[in-house]
């Protein structure tokens, strides 16, 4: 069962914002500079959120973790040169 | 998530965990590793060892064919482990009692799905010849029963698939019209759209009794013969009339494919027929919405994805051989 995340972070370390950025994209899709939106499991959760309090310093950096449901991720708006991330199941190229 | 891959020129690379397509410079897809299920390779298309390598190590299945969907190969991440099921497949199938089993269940499923393709389709058209036509197969249901002999079974269906076919062109109201089957090369644009839709869907069986980990090169009711995926062939039978006849019916009566979408080269006599670009894009589209969309499965009883449906059937007719039961096709 795969669960939306939205994970926003503020990092002031170059080296360290560049990994965790590295990380993330991983995970999921970018939708601003520090701004990603993730569609995943229960386990990929814990693995990634693992990952990244490895990475930063807890003392000045800090990384949120939003959780929306079906009804809440519909309800998206959006303005400006942005997208709304949709899932799709095939993909022709 | 399956990927269609159909730019010609393009190249696949790896990045981290993510899929990246391009052509020249530009990225024309990006995919997350996680997500993606399968690749399906379409022409002239490179890929790096590295990608193989990844794609190996995450058991994407990566299926290579021609341009125009014809299968070539797949990268196998690990082929049927499961030797005693391929044993007693060898073994059961071998026994001409068995094999007659198995081969009547196949040519009465696909029997009653053209029954019910036919029945769907009639059913807005109301053509007095298309009620014949259907009346003439009620009446052969029947007679498969008794049949005991394989290469009178094979005779058998041939003249369903006549009789069958013959009622297409009642049921087609746009300006292709169905004309005659003819493959290896089809010669019209309704025969080039069964032929591309044969292959696509041969590829998801193919994928499904890989993964159940069947032979797929001996089947019951399609005689072996080299390098011809019989088991294969045999559990798609009873899909052609659900998935693909439909599907090319009913997109030709909506106008949603025209001439326009195919290329006609008479000098080229090994594809005379083919689908443009544009038009092929459309149709992957179409057919995969179909696999993904509902339909009554019986034996679960409650609604299924199509291609879940057939992965539960190639696992029954599995299921069948171990325990020496009955196969029962799917019911449209």
């Amino acid at each position: 069962m795969k669960k939306y995340y939205v994970i926003s972070y503020d990092i002031s370390d170059d080296r360290i914002r560049y990994r965790v950025d590295k990380e993330l994209k991983n995970y999921g899709i970018r939708v601003q500079k520090s701004v990603f939106e993730c569609n995943i499991t229960d386990a990929e959760y814990v693995k990634l959120k693992e990952k990244l309090d490895k990475l930063i310093d807890m003392n000045t950096d800090s990384i949120r973790y939003y959780f929306l449901c079906k009804h809440c991720r519909d309800n998206i708006q959006n303005v400006g040169n942005s997208f709304i991330n949709t899932d799709k199941i095939f993909e022709i190229i | 998530m399956i990927v269609y891959l159909t730019e010609q020129g393009s190249y696949i690379s790896i990045s981290g965990d993510r899929i990246i397509v391009k052509k020249g410079f530009n990225t024309i897809g990006i995919f997350l590793t996680k997500d993606t299920d399968q690749i399906i390779i379409m022409g002239n298309i490179s890929i790096s060892t590295q990608a193989i390598k990844h794609l190996l190590k995450n058991k994407i299945d990566v299926v290579f064919t021609t341009y125009s969907g014809q299968y070539l190969g797949r990268l196998v991440p690990e082929l049927g482990k499961n030797i005693i099921l391929r044993r007693l497949q060898i073994q059961k199938l071998s026994i001409t009692k068995h094999k007659i089993k198995f081969a009547r269940a196949i040519v009465s499923a696909k029997l009653e799905n053209s029954i019910s393709t036919l029945r769907k389709l009639n059913y807005y058209h109301k053509s007095a010849e298309v009620s014949h036509i259907l009346n003439k197969l009620v009446t052969m249901r029947k007679e498969i029963p008794l049949i005991n002999e394989l290469q009178t079974l094979l005779g058998y269906e041939g003249s369903i698939a006549n009789i069958y076919f013959s009622a297409f062109d009642y049921l087609v109201k746009g300006a292709i019209k169905f004309e005659k089957r003819t493959r290896r090369p089809p010669k019209n644009e309704f025969n080039a759209l069964l032929s591309f839709g044969y292959t696509i869907l041969l590829n998801l069986v193919r994928t499904a009794v890989n993964t159940v980990g069947l032979d797929p090169y001996y089947g019951s009711y399609h005689s072996e013969e080299y390098g011809r995926p019989s088991m294969v062939l045999d559990l798609m039978e009873e899909f052609r009339p659900v998935v693909i006849d439909y599907l090319v019916i009913s997109m030709l009566n909506k106008n949603i494919i025209s001439r326009s979408d195919f290329i006609i080269d008479e000098e080229n006599e090994e594809l005379p027929v083919s689908l443009s670009i544009y038009g092929r894009k459309k149709y992957i589209g179409l057919i995969e919405k179909r696999f993904n969309s509902y339909f009554w499965y019986e034996p679960k009883k409650k609604k299924m994805l199509l291609k879940d449906i057939v992965r539960y059937q190639t696992y029954l007719f599995a299921k069948a051989i171990i325990e020496d039961s009955e196969y029962i096709g799917y019911r449209f």
